[in-house]
């Protein structure tokens, strides 16, 4: 399970090629999260035609994550080239991966019945054709550029999947079921069912509209939410998120937190919670516009959640610090990492209570990073607060020592690195490498020579050209 | 790159074309996303940069040039030993042995490129005159700018003992590197690196990650050419090992060492202690930490003339002073105890200092100090005296320093002892807190300053100083012992020192003229910018009240006490203007004990607000949390609660008794889902907002919720939590009740006249009030109180037995007791939508500064979660003033004693003269003196100011204004909004080094030239660069420190 947001390239508007787009939240500062758009033509002109994208190449992943077992692993496809119709989703035999990847690490043995070769420039690292571990049956067609995916262990086993489309603004929800091996969001095989993605406030247009560029997401298991921001208008929607499978509802959305800077669009871009399943989480959200860190806290009235706006701050300094991106908590919420790019920096927080009872949101410390991140994952090992950051042009990935402030590792891996998900269990990183339409599967177990090391990559490199 | 919308539905699209224009600003976004689409489609192209450096981290320096040899022979473009520099630098004479030698010896930097595991050099001298060509190119044949390869992941870097070449630490292979610096520098040569394995005491190859090296310092003969390798013995620290290895650089074997174990405790260790676990097998980078993990070095030159070794540790407060014998090997150990749970990082040690004497010298002065100067894990600067080994407390307040003059003892008042006053308010530790936490520091001996040394000035920088760096990329300065000012203040004339800027390892102060006073001699008051002069009143002071009170009654409201200026012309004729305590023209004791700590006081705007709001912060600031906030509301057998699953209601201040106002709506768009913020028709209230509903409901909760809808909503806080306001119906107290309680109906009917006077400039004598604005008021307990109070004139309503009807207020609601109150308890129909609300301080003036915030000791129980004051809080940290509060304390520098208190003081105001003819009440303009009473006041303060409040009561007029001869029961004559701001200037401004932007400094390092050389790390991304050198002349602060940046 992960929450995360990642920056698509260049942070194109989409969706706004149809004409007309008629967005309304709810609330106040609602009041910003419910404009409208309307009548104009904007966007950038189409190209493709009813093509088909690959059911067994990956085609611009732009994130992964894994089911609650993992057992498999899901990646979206933007289809950022529009050589397609669509994106997709495609799920991966994710234990068939590890196995191939420890092969090689302990016996240097190629997995059977897989097209594999050794790295050229890097002989320890081992890549192979995707299609053998793409579960090709399940792949299925999303909207153009679709953004995030987070998962939710449903109570009858199932995996419920979210992802925000840019390309068609939405929140689009598909089940994974394991016994099937299917994933489901329609009757037919032409994408999702309309009731599966969800655009519009207890899916009643007049109540209010999906903001046209969802973009970061947030499961909370346990408390039933999904979180969505949105990078146009810089609202957060909330959706509600049943554990027993029945049908996902957007049920509120807030936006007027943040200025518009000196971009063009507001654009609220991560969220991350505090404390994950409890009733108290708090959300924080950020905003490529400024240095704001707003929060949210999410609680039940009438039945349904709704946000509550909480207090915010201002990542401190002397500098102008403007163009923040993502963030992620460590475990406990004590400590908090956010990804800002001017200067490039991840600014640590320490949101542990005060005597109020009140997180401190004080910054503890700055870790010069690349200066085109975009995402974080924060976890603990052995004692130590540790973080991952994308470094896109570099195509490495950081790691971070949270407690130091200092850089302890530089992992390259491919073009472009840009989602990243962690399975502790098996001591594997994997990041989607969006621009050679690939994934790196990198060892993090600390006993290992190879610790910090690309083990495994799926998908050939061509450079996000034709497939 | 370009995109399109291609969907797999079109038709889903084609379902959000409805067009809801039902919220406003849509044209705004309109024209938003419309620039959002253009820019996507277009492309940005940057010139490439070339840039010189790549992240430095660190440097060091080395002599280059020319040299004779005692035997005569001269050996030119050599790296040199560092001391030959150092000799010609002296008065640019040629050292002995070395004259006619032309030109003389150049000093070079070597810097330090970590992530490129990588040194670059810099010409010293171009770094200031030419910074755009100052790094040598080591590799003129390889097009583009090169750099030398010298390490993995190097982390610190060093010279050896003869100065001839540069040593690394190398984190990424668990070694050492030398780099040959004469190769350096010779670009027809290639340079030469090597590197060190070490060796341990068992003879095997020792390869943990080290985080420090520094090496053991011998004289080095001028005529003697460099060795062949590097030499003499390092000291390098292995963190994850807990040891600092000694290491003959010839050989790489370890030759001694220290072991800190778990516990803390540090020992010289035995041969068989220094060994460490691998760290740098293939792949391991995962950095394994120890117990204590010695992090930080520095070598200092002893008393004996020998040196000594301090280490400082990430995970321990005690830093380890380390005896070094003749050959570099630990004999003996003390240990240095920091307070606090925290770490080091950096360690920087200052020269002997002598303290006190007169300006400019260091006559009749006492010592040499040496001062320890440490970068602690918890952000801020530690600073202890090396000789004592005693941590000196550098916050402490000022109040307590005023009569101070032992010079010994203000250099460090040592952390715990008894005579160490208590600290700033504000303090959190002993150290030097800067706003953002502190990365690194130099500290620099300036003899010769450029300013003016006739005149005090924060530019005239001469003594010893810290230039401390921070994560922010800001350069501040430390006085470590400033000796162009004087060391405490002078008891014949207070306000020639301000004490902050006397004691010694304080921020630098940057404003101007501090001690500058009545320099015309004039009653005009000062229209200085806020960086100029000493702390005060800056503009008017403005009170602000409500419809309800007339504007010329103002003057009879509280206020600030007053003094008086006396100007004189020619002796013949003197002036006396009324001028307020804050005023920069008011006596220096007024001064002294309004601003008690410059360092204390800010630039800010200052608002007392009776019962206002506990937070003024708009979207552009964080200081107190929203001042409107937004919960889910409940009610629950009369009362309400609101609900905030973040817990911030402690953090807010509120206490028992507080005011909240549920404010609801001002329009749709703060409105839920399916909700319109509905006006209720009978409302009659101007200035409350309606309440949102469900759309739906409007004509059935319309009358559910009438009462709720038309009333001011505004409720008394019963024992707020941190996650819940418990909130009961507030009755209506007239505002002029009597402070000492009421005594009957009939004093509150007259007190009521009073009060509705108050909206009248007439004066008493000639106003008829209107019979239909009277309400009826009883005197009683306040039905809003549990407890047993005085009792209050209580607005009622109800039937009388004459047949007439008492109505209550506008906004105030006839309860089941006939009692009026501000809001009832509605049924939950009508709190189905989230409410937005306020809370308010209950009694008492609330003090907020912009910058300042609401400062309050309220914390959560953590037990109960229950809102209680801080027993272990500072009492400066208060933001309420009451009415009537307790007696002040005798001493006015004590912290005991109730804050605010009351105390008997002298103020002033302008003398009010009616004509015999009082009836009419025409003021006699002959008689405008100025008079002077004895009078109660309200003394309040807080780290930043103290001020004394008058006229915060009245016993009311009997025919004309400010007769004060009404004879009512005192009262007070203002109410809920009025407030009294006014601006300070002359705040304290810390110097920093201007001009220059740094993203991310890591050191800061002294360089041979008496500059400082910064490491920023950073990237500027709207500059492209990958870091950056910035230089600076420490003694040039009056030309903004002469930066140059090398990039």
């Amino acid at each position: 399970m992960k929450n995360k947001q990642i920056e698509a390239v260049g942070e194109q508007p989409q969706g706004l090629g149809e004409g007309l787009k008629v967005m309304e939240a709810s609330k106040k500062a609602r009041g910003l999260g419910l404009l409208m758009l309307c009548g104009v033509s904007l966007g950038c002109p189409a190209q493709g035609e009813d093509v088909l994208p690959p059911v067994d190449q990956l085609t611009f992943p732009t994130d992964l994550v894994f089911d609650q077992n993992r057992e498999t692993l899901f990646a979206v496809n933007s289809n950022a080239n529009r050589l397609f119709s669509s994106g997709s989703i495609q799920a991966f035999d994710y234990p068939s991966i590890v196995s191939a990847a420890k092969a090689w690490r302990d016996s240097s043995s190629m997995p059977t019945g897989s097209e594999c070769e050794t790295d050229v420039d890097f002989p320890g690292l081992l890549v192979c054709d995707e299609s053998s571990f793409v579960l090709s049956e399940t792949t299925t067609r999303l909207g153009n550029f679709a953004s995030t995916i987070v998962s939710q262990q449903l109570d009858d086993g199932r995996t419920r999947l979210f992802t925000t489309v840019r390309g068609d603004p939405s929140l689009t929800w598909i089940d994974w079921n394991p016994t099937t091996a299917r994933l489901e969001c329609s009757e037919d095989e032409d994408g999702c069912a309309p009731e599966h993605r969800l655009s519009s406030i207890r899916n009643d247009a007049d109540l209010g509209l999906l903001p046209p560029e969802p973009f970061g997401l947030y499961v909370d298991e346990e408390n039933e939410t999904v979180a969505v921001t949105d990078l146009a208008l810089g609202t957060l929607t909330l959706a509600d998120a049943p554990k027993n499978g029945e049908t996902p509802l957007l049920t509120d959305s807030l936006g007027g937190f943040f200025s518009l800077g000196t971009r063009s669009a507001v654009g609220a871009f991560g969220v991350a919670g505090q404390f994950r399943g409890n009733p108290d989480n708090k959300l924080y959200v950020t905003s490529i516009n400024e240095n704001r860190l707003q929060t949210f806290t999410v609680t039940r009235h009438g039945g349904r959640p709704i946000l509550l706006p909480s207090e915010f701050f201002f990542l401190g300094g002397q500098l102008d610090f403007t163009e923040t991106r993502g963030l992620a908590f460590n475990e406990s919420g004590s400590k908090l990492a956010v990804i800002n790019r001017s200067p490039p920096l991840v600014h640590v927080i320490d949101t542990s209570f005060n005597e109020q009872r009140t997180t401190r949101n004080e910054t503890l410390g700055q870790i010069e990073i690349c200066d085109d991140s975009s995402e974080i994952l924060v976890r603990e090992a052995d004692g130590r607060t540790l973080a991952f950051v994308n470094c896109f042009v570099l195509g490495q990935i950081w790691a971070l020592d949270l407690d130091r402030f200092e850089v302890i590792s530089l992992i390259d891996v491919g073009l472009g690195p840009y989602a990243m998900d962690i399975d502790e269990e098996e001591g594997l990183l994997v990041v989607g490498n969006y621009l050679e339409n690939s994934l790196s599967f990198i060892d993090i177990d600390p006993g290992q020579i190879t610790t910090n090391r690309p083990l495994l990559k799926i998908g050939f490199s061509n450079d996000g050209e034709e497939q | 790159m370009n995109v399109v919308l291609q969907t797999p539905d079109s038709k889903s699209m084609h379902s959000h074309d409805k067009n809801s224009f039902r919220r406003n600003l849509r044209s705004v976004f309109t024209s938003v996303l419309a620039v959002v689409a253009f820019s996507a489609c277009g492309q940005n192209a940057n010139p490439p940069t070339i840039l010189q450096l790549d992240r430095p981290q660190d440097v060091t320096f080395f002599c280059f040039g020319t040299q004779r040899l005692a035997n005569g022979e001269e050996l030119t473009d050599r790296a040199l030993p560092s001391s030959l520099c150092d000799a010609w630098a002296v008065d640019g004479v040629a050292p002995e042995g070395q004259e006619g030698i032309n030109p003389v010896p150049n000093v070079y930097g070597v810097v330090l490129q970590a992530s490129r595991g990588s040194a670059a050099l810099i010409d010293v001298s171009d770094a200031t005159s030419d910074p755009n060509t100052a790094v040598l190119d080591s590799d003129p044949l390889t097009p583009g700018q090169n750099d030398i390869p010298i390490g993995t992941n190097p982390t610190d870097i060093t010279s050896d003992e003869s100065g001839c070449f540069a040593i690394t630490a190398n984190k990424g292979s668990c070694d050492l590197s030398t780099l040959d610096l004469t190769s350096a520098v010779n670009s027809n040569v290639a340079s030469i690196t090597r590197k060190i394995e070490i060796s341990g005491g068992d003879g095997e190859p020792l390869r943990a990650v080290p985080s420090a090296i520094e090496v053991f310092e011998r004289e080095n003969p001028l005529d003697v050419m460099c060795p062949e390798q590097a030499t003499g013995v390092a000291f390098i620290a292995y963190p994850a090992c807990d040891l600092v290895l000694s290491v003959d650089l010839e050989t790489g074997d370890a030759v001694g060492g220290i072991k800190f174990d778990a516990g803390g405790s540090v020992r010289i260790a035995s041969p068989a202690e220094w060994v460490c676990t691998e760290e740098c097998q293939e792949g391991d980078d995962t950095n394994a930490r120890g117990d204590v993990e010695p992090q930080t070095l520095r070598l200092i030159e002893n008393e004996d003339g020998g040196q000594n070794l301090l280490v400082g540790s990430r995970q321990s407060s005690t830093m380890v002073d380390v005896s070094l014998d003749a050959s570099g090997l630990p004999v003996d150990l003390r240990e240095l105890t920091f307070e606090g749970d925290i770490g080091f990082t950096q360690i920087k040690v200052s020269d002997p200092i002598s303290v006190g004497g007169d300006l400019g010298s260091s006559a009749l002065s006492f010592g040499p100090f040496r001062y320890i100067y440490a970068i602690a894990s918890d952000g801020t600067v530690r600073v202890a005296e090396y000789d004592s080994g005693l941590e000196c407390d550098t916050q402490v307040d000022p109040r307590f320093l005023r009569d101070e003059t032992d010079v010994v003892f203000l250099s460090c008042m040592p952390v715990g002892d008894p005579r160490t006053p208590p600290r700033r308010a504000n303090a959190t530790s002993p150290g030097i807190m800067l706003p953002s936490p502190a990365t690194s520091l130099a500290i620099v001996n300036i003899t010769n300053s450029t300013g003016d040394l006739n005149t005090v000035s924060p530019l005239t920088l001469l003594g010893t100083f810290a230039f401390v760096t921070s994560f922010d990329g800001t350069i501040w300065i430390v006085n470590v012992d400033d000796d162009n000012y004087p060391d405490f203040e002078d008891p014949l004339d207070e306000s020639l020192v301000t004490i902050p800027l006397a004691i010694a390892h304080q921020l630098r102060d940057s404003v101007a003229d501090r001690e500058v006073r009545d320099a015309n001699s004039t009653c005009i008051e000062s229209v200085e910018p806020s960086n100029f002069l000493g702390s005060r009143l800056s503009g008017d002071i403005d009170i602000e009240t409500t419809s309800q009170i007339s504007a010329s009654r103002t003057f009879e409201m509280p206020r600030l006490r007053q003094t008086t200026c006396t100007e004189d012309f020619d002796g013949l004729v003197s002036e006396v203007t009324l001028i307020n305590e804050l005023s920069y023209l008011a006596p220096d004791a007024f001064l002294e004990q309004s601003f008690p700590d410059t360092f204390a006081t800010q630039n800010e705007t200052w608002r007392f607000t009776w019962e206002g709001t506990l937070s003024l912060d708009s979207s552009l600031t964080d200081l107190d949390g929203p001042r409107v906030r937004e919960g889910i509301v409940d009610s629950e057998d009369g009362t309400l609660f609101i609900d905030d699953p973040s817990q911030t209601i402690c953090s807010t201040g509120v206490e028992t008794g507080d005011y909240v106002d549920v404010l609801g709506c001002t329009g749709d768009f703060e409105c839920g889902v399916g909700e319109i913020c509905f006006f209720h028709p009978e409302s009659t209230l101007a200035t409350r907002d309606g309440l949102c509903i469900p759309s739906e409901q409007v004509d059935s909760l319309a009358d559910e919720c009438r009462e709720f809808m038309i009333s001011r909503r505004t409720y008394r806080v019963e024992l707020p939590s941190s996650g819940t306001l418990q909130l009961q119906p507030r009755a209506r107290i007239l505002s002029t009740t009597p402070l000492d309680g009421c005594t009957s109906d009939n004093q509150c009917t007259e007190l009521a006249e009073v009060r509705r006077r108050l909206a009248l400039a007439d004066h008493p004598s000639n106003v008829t009030l209107a019979e239909q604005d009277s309400f009826s008021y009883a005197c009683q307990s306040d039905p809003s109180l549990e407890d047993s109070q005085d009792p209050v004139c209580v607005m009622t309503c109800g039937a009388n037995p004459d047949g007439t009807v008492d109505e209550c207020e506008d906004g105030f609601i006839c309860n089941e007791d006939e009692i009026c109150v501000a809001g009832t308890v509605p049924s939950r129909l009508c709190l189905q939508s989230t409410q937005r609300y306020q809370i308010r301080g209950a009694n008492a003036f609330i003090a907020v500064g912009s910058v300042s915030g609401y400062q309050h000791q309220q914390m959560a129980d953590p037990e109960s979660g229950i809102c209680i004051a801080d027993p272990s809080g500072h009492p400066l940290l208060h933001g309420r003033i009451p009415l009537r509060p307790e007696p002040c304390m005798a001493s006015e520098t004590s912290l005991d004693g109730p804050n605010a208190c009351t105390v008997e003081v002298e103020d002033f105001e302008l003398d009010v003269v009616y004509e015999d003819d009082n009836d009419l009440c025409i003021l006699d303009n002959e008689q405008t003196d100025v008079q002077s009473s004895t009078t109660s006041a309200i003394r309040f303060s807080t780290p930043q100011l103290t001020l004394n409040l008058v006229n915060t009561e009245s016993v009311g007029d009997q025919s004309c204004n400010r007769d004060r001869l009404g004879g009512f029961a005192p009262h007070r004559n203002f109410i809920e909004g009025f407030s009294i701001q006014f601006d300070v200037a002359g705040g304290f401004l810390p110097l920093t080094v201007p001009g220059v932007d740094i993203a991310f400094p890591v050191s800061i390092v002294n360089a041979p030239n008496d500059t400082l050389w910064v490491m920023d790390q950073g990237d500027l991304t709207n500059q492209s660069q990958r870091g950056q050198v910035v230089t600076l002349e420490p003694d040039e602060a009056i030309s903004n420190f002469d930066v140059t940046v090398v990039r």
